[in-house]
């Protein structure tokens, strides 16, 4: 009879520990994918947080074309379905997919503007960013450090 | 001896040190060079598929060429008195061609092909009559080309571009955009809609256009400037000028300019009142306006107007008032304000109200000044973008018509195809 008492507490003890294992193995969501946007290394922008987000944006849309040293900018933009493409819309851009059609055929139609190239793979997009002093991108933060070009600011896309 | 043996050790040892690297290191390295030669074959299919067998454009001695242009194409169907109908189909082609010469300097055409098929409404000739207008069968058939936009370009910086040929004029909202796929109403304001012309303001210029923009502070507010002078391609003794200035709340995307400009409306020649047709009538209209695209009387003019420009997310709004001071007769008034609602990816809705107060003409005989009067438009548009290359729209107009009460209903169904 003790021991059956004994056997009823500690199974009154467990029973709440049960849910929590069974909580800790459940899958978590996979940590949020860092993104930077990368310049070349001669790049003397020295703006950080919004400031930066904000030159990056009039760049990459095209309502400015030079960086404030003068330089001429050359955005690079990836595939439309490319997930880096995806957060640079969502956290610096602000803009949905159609909003940004809509802003690129109001460029096209009125000064003849055409949208940034895109760039398949973040080695190539580093490459031309290594090879163009005004030239930028969106890269994995991981794939960003390598010689020739610097992270101006990092990012992580939004849920 | 023993130095050659020294060596000839190290030659033998190095590979297999390598060969003795940690397995997974190497499979590490092999699995991310296969990745590598994965995404250049990827790449190198791709640039395949976009140029197959075919010999790339050469581009002289431009450093760059973009090449593009859009179909635009609109029907129009009329409802008129006593339930007679009418219809126009009118076409219209233009390339956009623009090479980059050299760093700072582009070179920027736009030829354009138009085409006009259909009846035209007729409306009394004189502002007397009352009744609605009748449509009548009047096959009608018209084709042309253009040159809309041909300059060179320099630029020293966002602060500083300068075109010089066949320019636009930086006036208005509508105007700004010009080319027609960008417009969620195909058809122009009321005071622009004849093509090209000289209104109230010119839509376009041969000679300079300075154009800059100035970002001020972090918030990225800027300050944009334009500013012209040049004459119109049928009157090349008078010279017109203007410039405006905006202010772009860059966090609103709000924009708020303020337009002055001067110069000369050349007439139409002088005729003989005998003559048994004039060569222009005046408040007839002709396609989808009550005014002609230009006056009788040869006038100078000075202008000034403001224009808002609102974009915001999935809305857009645009508004622009002017008023032109005009030698001798009436002034001219105008005011137009459109707003659009991108309800779904791919679908727009747009209203615009435009009000015209054409001022005064010689009547069309030259024997005095006749009041040519204001005229209202009611526009609700429905746009569907069904790709990022192709806009559809359904546009329902009320126009009611100057000095009567007379009223057009008429529809237009048009499409635009970008490149």
């Amino acid at each position: 009879m003790r021991k059956l008492a004994m056997l009823t507490v500690v199974l009154f003890l467990c029973a709440p520990a049960v849910p929590v294992a069974a909580e800790v193995q459940s899958p978590q969501p996979p940590p949020l994918e860092s993104y930077a946007v990368v310049v070349n290394a001669s790049n003397p922008s020295k703006e950080t947080g919004d400031a930066a987000k904000k030159t990056v944006k009039a760049l990459f849309l095209k309502e400015l074309t030079r960086w404030a040293d003068g330089v001429e900018a050359k955005p690079y933009d990836r595939g439309a379905k490319a997930p880096e493409h995806t957060a640079f819309l969502q956290d610096v851009l602000g803009m949905s997919p159609a909003e940004l059609a809509r802003h690129w055929l109001r460029m096209k139609n009125m000064s003849g503007v055409t949208p940034p190239m895109d760039v398949d793979t973040d080695r190539i997009l580093l490459r031309h960013v290594e090879r163009h002093d005004g030239a930028f991108g969106v890269v994995k933060a991981s794939a960003a450090k390598v010689p020739g070009v610097r992270v101006l600011f990092e990012f992580k896309a939004a849920r | 001896m023993k130095q050659a043996s020294i060596v000839a050790l190290a030659i033998v040892g190095l590979p297999a040190a390598g060969l003795c690297q940690d397995p997974d290191a190497l499979r590490k390295q092999v699995d991310d060079l296969s990745k590598r030669v994965e995404e250049l074959e990827d790449h190198a299919a791709k640039t395949a598929e976009r140029t197959g067998g075919r010999a790339l454009l050469q581009a002289f001695s431009a450093d760059s060429l973009d090449f593009g242009g859009h179909v635009s194409s609109l029907f129009t169907y009329m409802h008129g008195e006593n339930g007679s109908d009418a219809g126009h189909f009118v076409t219209l082609v233009e390339l956009f061609l623009k090479a980059q010469v050299a760093d700072s300097w582009s070179v920027f055409a736009a030829p354009g092909f138009y085409l006009f098929n259909g009846g035209l409404l007729d409306n009394p000739g004189t502002t007397t009559i009352t009744g609605d207008p009748a449509s009548i069968e009047d096959d009608s058939s018209e084709s042309r080309m253009f040159l809309s936009r041909v300059y060179s370009q320099w630029v020293a910086g966002d602060w500083l571009q300068v075109q010089g040929g066949i320019v636009g004029s930086p006036h208005g909202t509508t105007n700004r955009e010009y080319f027609i796929p960008a417009r969620n109403i195909a058809i122009g304001n009321l005071h622009t809609r004849y093509f090209l012309a000289n209104q109230l303001y010119p839509q376009q210029l041969l000679g300079g256009r300075l154009s800059g923009k100035q970002v001020l502070g972090e918030g990225g507010d800027r300050i944009e400037y334009d500013a012209y002078f040049g004459v119109e391609d049928d009157s090349p003794s008078d010279g017109i000028g203007g410039a405006r200035i905006a202010y772009v709340f860059n966090d609103l995307g709000l924009a708020v300019a303020a337009n002055y400009g001067r110069g000369t409306r050349e007439g139409f020649p002088s005729q003989p009142v005998s003559s048994p047709t004039p060569f222009f009538t005046a408040n007839v209209p002709v396609l989808q306006s009550p005014f002609t695209g230009r006056f009788n009387r040869t006038r100078d003019y000075e202008f000034a107007g403001i224009d808002v420009d609102w974009r915001r997310g999935d809305f857009v709004s645009k508004t622009e008032a002017y008023y032109s001071a005009e030698e001798d007769v009436a002034d001219q008034k105008a005011l137009s304000t459109e707003w659009a609602w991108f309800f779904a990816s791919q679908w727009a809705l747009a209203y615009r109200f435009d009000y015209y107060d054409a001022g005064a003409d010689l009547d069309p005989l030259g024997l005095g000044v006749q009041q040519l009067g204001h005229a209202t438009e009611h526009v609700v548009g429905l746009s569907f973008l069904p790709n990022d290359a192709v806009k559809i729209r359904v546009d329902v107009h009320h126009l009611e018509l100057p000095n009567t009460r007379d009223t057009v209903d008429f529809v237009n169904l048009s499409w635009s195809l970008s490149f």
